[in-house]
């Protein structure tokens, strides 16, 4: 039997309301517990992603008295949580917290009165992965039940969804990384933290071919390619990597990245996609960030769909020249979709008038002026995002990013709407979290 | 968003199957097994329904596949909403129309003139 994967993901705005939730006091209870729920995929057969969406916690007269435990919850609460497994098709989490720092392990009482709650949640629905989320301040432990595993599993990772990312995955010891020293003030894990993402590159070209590379000299290992396109003549004035001996073969934008990132990891772990992402959709659901370097806002709006849905941060960017009276100017943004936070139609980037207009010219966009520097230097300010977003290095905290350049005055800066911007999103609710559900009418 | 009960029932009377779900503010209407006009291959299946104006159209018709035996149309491929790929024809209806009414002029393009 194949080594089974977990990817366990819950967002930002779950994850602090279940840090609040737990951190109230109880009459009696020396901590609180809650229940988490959510879907869960599988895929290529071997890994599996559970998204969470929902909490509820242990009511109060749930509770046992008994000193000789942090807490101790009564059969009506595993019933209730089982009743919405049962209700709802779902996956459930035992949820608890340690307050304390650094990543939290279950305690005595926790391994031996846990597993047969996770148990009564599997007869549920045995079909679904089930488990035990434990809460620190700033990490996490899991450990979970899939059908046809005996024991609980570890998850490869789990991660908080939110800026910055809380990030937790086993670490056997800390990486002694030479070529990565100058960067160690992003963190003592950061190095580990680039080691372990797999990050997905929507669109490899201009702006694309610039994050792959900066993404390589980062230490980033885990790479996912998507672009079903070659190189041709009017790239090379801007894609970094292609050569001119490309041509001849019509090299694929992807080979041409994957050199490049073999050029400086020659251990790096890359998956290449020779087509549209749609095609493969899997292969960007299992990443755990996410890039956009694509064309129209067609495919944004559909690539943001996707990631929302399986809680995957995207960074998207994108420049365009344009002609007025005045000649020509060049403009671009940097935007940071955080699943529940504001989306690119909040910040007012996507919207009906933009796609109206981009469908009325469908077939008739022609070549676009496109040239190296701007992207090049949007591609760097992506990367300043994508390193805070998963170190925190800055120590900035529920960020929202939209970044506006100015091509002619060579000014990046935080675009006027984000100073009027709700930052929950609108448009993208907890409930569509993990594989769609449809409700009969 | 609440459908109108009428439309749902005056549209379920054509198709049983009708499921509802939203995704980046869009509502759609999930119509499982939609019967086709003759001549057109699969001559079933599914179909998502967005009733509200999307990409510059009043209403929008996804279908699960690409259909041939119709007229030539320009079609659009993979086209994911709600996570599935979908496939789609530059069609246009008027606003204000009932949800039956939308479906009809949508399958109008796909009967051989």
């Amino acid at each position: 039997m194949k080594k089974q994967n977990i990817k366990l993901r819950l967002p930002g705005s779950l994850y602090e309301r279940i840090l609040a939730d737990l951190r109230r006091p109880h009459a009696f209870a020396y901590e609180r517990v809650g229940f988490a729920f959510g879907s869960a995929i599988t895929i290529s057969g071997t890994t599996t992603l559970i998204t969470l969406n929902k909490y509820q916690p242990v009511a109060d007269d749930h509770y046992i008295e008994d000193s000789s435990v942090g807490a101790k919850i009564g059969s009506d609460a595993i019933r209730s949580a089982m009743q919405h497994v049962w209700d709802h098709n779902c996956c459930a989490f035992h949820v608890h917290f340690h307050n304390h720092r650094g990543q939290p392990w279950p305690s005595g009482d926790d391994k031996a009165g846990l597993p047969p709650v996770v148990s009564s949640l599997a007869n549920a629905k045995p079909g679904q992965p089930h488990g035990i989320l434990i809460l620190s301040k700033d990490s996490f432990f899991a450990s979970v039940q899939i059908a046809r595993e005996q024991h609980l599993l570890i998850p490869e990772i789990i991660s908080a969804v939110k800026y910055p990312m809380v990030i937790q995955f086993p670490e056997a010891k800390k990486p002694v990384n030479a070529i990565l020293q100058r960067q160690s003030f992003l963190g003592e894990r950061s190095t580990a933290i680039f080691a372990h993402l797999r990050v997905a590159l929507v669109g490899l070209g201009g702006g694309g071919s610039h994050i792959v590379q900066q993404l390589a000299h980062l230490g980033v290992k885990h790479f996912t390619l998507f672009d079903f396109d070659q190189i041709e003549d009017s790239n090379l004035n801007r894609l970094i990597g292609g050569r001119f001996a490309d041509l001849k073969g019509k090299l694929s934008k992807t080979e041409i990245a994957k050199r490049l990132i073999l050029g400086i990891n020659p251990k790096a772990d890359i998956t290449i996609v020779n087509s549209r992402w749609q095609e493969a959709p899997e292969q960007l659901q299992i990443c755990d960030v996410a890039f956009g370097g694509v064309d129209t806002y067609n495919d944004r709006s559909q690539l943001e769909a996707e990631c929302r849905r399986y809680l995957i941060p995207l960074i998207d960017i994108g420049m365009d020249v344009h002609q007025t009276k005045e000649g020509y100017h060049i403009s671009g943004q940097v935007i940071l979709s955080t699943p529940t936070q504001a989306c690119m139609r909040c910040m007012g980037f996507i919207n009906e008038d933009k796609l109206a207009k981009e469908a009325a010219k469908y077939g008739n966009v022609g070549g676009r002026p496109q040239v190296v520097w701007p992207n090049g230097l949007l591609a760097s300010s992506a990367i300043g995002v994508f390193t805070d977003l998963v170190t925190g290095w800055t120590c900035q905290q529920d960020r929202l990013v939209y970044l506006a350049y100015d091509g002619n005055t060579g000014q990046v800066k935080d675009h006027i709407r984000l100073q009027y911007l709700e930052k929950e999103c609108t448009h993208y609710s907890l409930e569509q979290v993990g594989a769609p559900k449809f409700n009969k009418l | 968003m609440q459908f109108p009960e009428d439309q749902i029932e005056a549209l379920k009377a054509v198709i049983p199957s009708v499921s509802q779900a939203n995704e980046g503010g869009y509502d759609y209407l999930l119509l499982e097994n939609l019967l086709l006009p003759d001549g057109c291959e699969p001559s079933v299946v599914d179909a998502l329904l967005c009733p509200a104006p999307r990409d510059g159209y009043s209403s929008r018709l996804f279908f699960a596949s690409k259909i041939a035996g119709g007229p030539q149309r320009n079609w659009n491929g993979n086209i994911r909403v709600l996570g599935r790929n979908w496939y789609a024809i530059s069609w246009q209806t008027q606003p204000g129309l009932k949800l039956i009414e939308m479906l009809m002029i949508h399958l109008k393009a796909l009967r051989q003139p």
